[in-house]
């Protein structure tokens, strides 16, 4: 195990670790409001992994072919919004989870029939091969990756921190009932913010089918575990949280891969997680979240 | 004693259960009915977890996989009797319920259920790879047949017995549990969990209890799996599973023991009926799963046999069938 092995294993961790922070953000705004496991999250992302494959493949412009996707994820995301999750926005807990893994079934049988149960490669938008830095060579296609993540959740921030809409988010965030008295559109934050998650997660998704070269319907099912395990980790309902997570959970898995092998890698994680929640409950960067009835 | 407590219903019930494999003589018949009462206990365990406590698991084929192993690796590489076999697997499968249950429901319910999918693709990369013990992908074949004090079940008609026996017995206890205070305190801390704490019920200790007694019925029922199918492989444990046994349980209906067999004959049986080699069937029936949990939790989340005041009256009346066979008559 010498320098260079490890300088490019972590830059892949880093790489793994950036795309699942974008897709865990948008999970988390989700999260934050309703308290709700988007089963659903993933299994848009990959509905939307395929139309970006689809388009590039009719041989769309690639930036056009990729917003196109991502508005594909985003109104995916309304729909299930609206048909899975608003009329039962109100019940038991445990309701709305189960309608949300109902939706997701569907998008994953959906899914299989248009596009088939194969693996399909996905076209190397960014070269690979590797650039010299201080001597070391590194992956490019990974660096690339890193700072295009990195970029994907700035913007998200910016969405969040400085527009109306996220100020609204925030709000609903805080108490829905209150907000709505303020005069929030309730009705339309909660699917505008489905929508956005859903943009940013079939980014995510595009990123991760570049990264792998693979496309794949168990990819909705992965994409929601790493989602939900990264929101976990940095603490739950916490948009920075999520994105430091999700850095953290590719670093994990990056060394678990070095340490004892790639067929444990996701142990590793679950250990790990674990292992958080035991020591600090309200997750790595979170605050105390009083369970709501 | 059985009979003085719970009444006429469970006498009827035992009366049929002996009766079926005498009066139904076809073994494919009677192998679906043995089938759908292994799936009948998972998906009562599934019950306890979800309908009752209202925490979701996604990781009962996880446990029922547990189950299976340990029974099927004590007998064949330690030659125990199956009776043992049987208490080993659902005491392993509720350990590993109970010590993966508590981290996450100190916290909230929510974590446990992505817990519970992590710990399903553990447990089957695990059995997968780990070949000295488990012997991989090919899976674990000559598992002897049940066998109880020197009585060795060999025709499906007496594995029925012994398989409706185990039934039989579950039913009966799950129904005193969830009718006493236990079944209260879980029903409590499902509808509201602030109310039931200041109520004085220790939360964390009634859903670690409700998710470890799932899960010591999903061990029992891999045991009998294990030993009437006789062979055990990593596949017939993966996540598909866990969705059709929640998908059995919210079918018959959430916190209703008779929904559960109900939702455990269902899906075992109409694919059995439907099974012609359909290429389009097998693709399509997650989405059909998947629309049907939907469907359900948005009109009907108490589920078939649930509340039943505005049920359609066929419903009603296979309700009352099967409440009369199964259920003592309750105080309301």
């Amino acid at each position: 195990m010498d320098v260079p092995y490890l300088t490019e294993q972590l830059v892949n961790g880093l790489a793994t670790g950036s795309i699942y922070a974008v897709i865990a953000v948008g999970y988390a705004m989700v999260y934050s409001i309703l308290y709700l496991i988007n089963f659903a999250h993933g299994d848009v992302i990959m509905v939307g992994a395929f139309a970006a494959l689809t388009l590039i493949g009719m041989a769309f412009p690639v930036p056009a072919a990729i917003l196109a996707a991502c508005a594909v994820g985003a109104l995916v995301a309304l729909a299930v919004e609206r048909i899975a999750y608003r009329p039962v926005r109100y019940a038991n807990r445990v309701v709305p989870m189960i309608s949300a893994l109902g939706a997701g079934l569907v998008l994953a049988t959906l899914a299989h029939l248009v596009w088939g149960p194969e693996v399909q490669p996905f076209p190397q938008l960014i070269p690979r091969g590797n650039i010299e830095i201080a001597g070391i060579a590194v992956p490019q296609q990974a660096l690339i990756i890193l700072g295009l993540s990195l970029a994907i959740v700035m913007f998200a921030s910016f969405l969040l921190e400085r527009t109306r809409l996220g100020r609204a988010t925030k709000c609903v965030c805080q108490d829905i009932y209150a907000a709505q008295l303020m005069g929030i559109p309730v009705n339309l934050i909660i699917p505008l913010v489905y929508a956005v998650g859903g943009f940013l997660g079939v980014a995510g998704g595009i990123l991760f089918a570049m990264y792998f070269n693979a496309v794949f319907i168990q990819m909705g099912l992965l994409a929601t575990t790493k989602a939900w395990a990264a929101a976990m980790l940095g603490g739950v309902g916490n948009f920075y949280g999520a994105a430091l997570g999700g850095l953290m959970l590719g670093v994990a898995e990056m060394l678990a891969v070095v340490t004892v092998g790639s067929a444990y890698k996701d142990g590793v994680a679950l250990v790990i997680i674990v292992a958080v929640l035991l020591l600090r409950p309200q997750g790595l960067f979170g605050r105390r979240v009083v369970e709501r009835s | 004693m059985l009979v003085a407590r719970a009444g006429w219903p469970a006498l009827a019930g035992i009366v049929l259960l002996i009766a079926i494999p005498l009066m139904v003589t076809d073994r494919y018949v009677l192998y679906v009915l043995n089938i759908s009462m292994i799936f009948a206990i998972l998906a009562i365990g599934q019950n306890i977890i979800t309908g009752w406590c209202g925490m979701l698991t996604l990781g009962h084929a996880a446990f029922f996989g547990v189950g299976a192993y340990t029974s099927g690796l004590l007998a064949v590489d330690h030659g125990w009797p199956f009776l043992a076999c049987f208490a080993a697997a659902g005491l392993a499968a509720g350990l590993a319920g109970a010590l993966l249950s508590l981290p996450c429901l100190r916290v909230r319910s929510d974590f446990l259920s992505l817990i519970t999918i992590a710990f399903a693709q553990m447990f089957f990369v695990v059995v997968n790879n780990w070949t000295e013990l488990t012997r991989g992908p090919m899976g674990l074949p000559r598992i002897p047949r049940m066998e109880v004090f020197g009585w060795t079940a060999r025709t499906e008609a007496e594995i029925f017995w012994v398989i409706g026996g185990v039934l039989a017995i579950v039913m009966f206890a799950v129904h005193r549990l969830v009718s006493g205070p236990i079944g209260r305190a879980w029903e409590a801390v499902r509808d509201d969990e602030n109310a039931a704490r200041a109520l004085g019920i220790n939360v964390t200790h009634a859903k670690v209890q409700a998710f470890t007694i799932g899960c010591v019925l999903a061990g029992f029922a891999g045991s009998l799996y294990a030993h009437t199918l006789r062979i055990v492989a990593p596949e017939m444990f993966f996540l598909e599973e866990s969705l059709i046994i929640m998908q059995m349980a919210i079918l018959g209906g959430l916190a209703s023991l008779p929904g559960s067999l109900l939702g455990a004959a269902l899906m075992v049986g109409i694919p059995e009926a439907l099974r012609s080699g359909n290429e389009w069937l097998i693709t399509l029936r997650p989405g059909i799963g998947g629309a049907l949990l939907l469907a359900m939790m948005i009109w009907r989340p108490q589920g078939l046999l649930g509340r039943l005041r505005d049920a359609p009256p066929f419903l009603l009346a296979l309700s009352a069938a099967l409440r009369g066979l199964f259920v003592q008559r309750s105080r309301r």
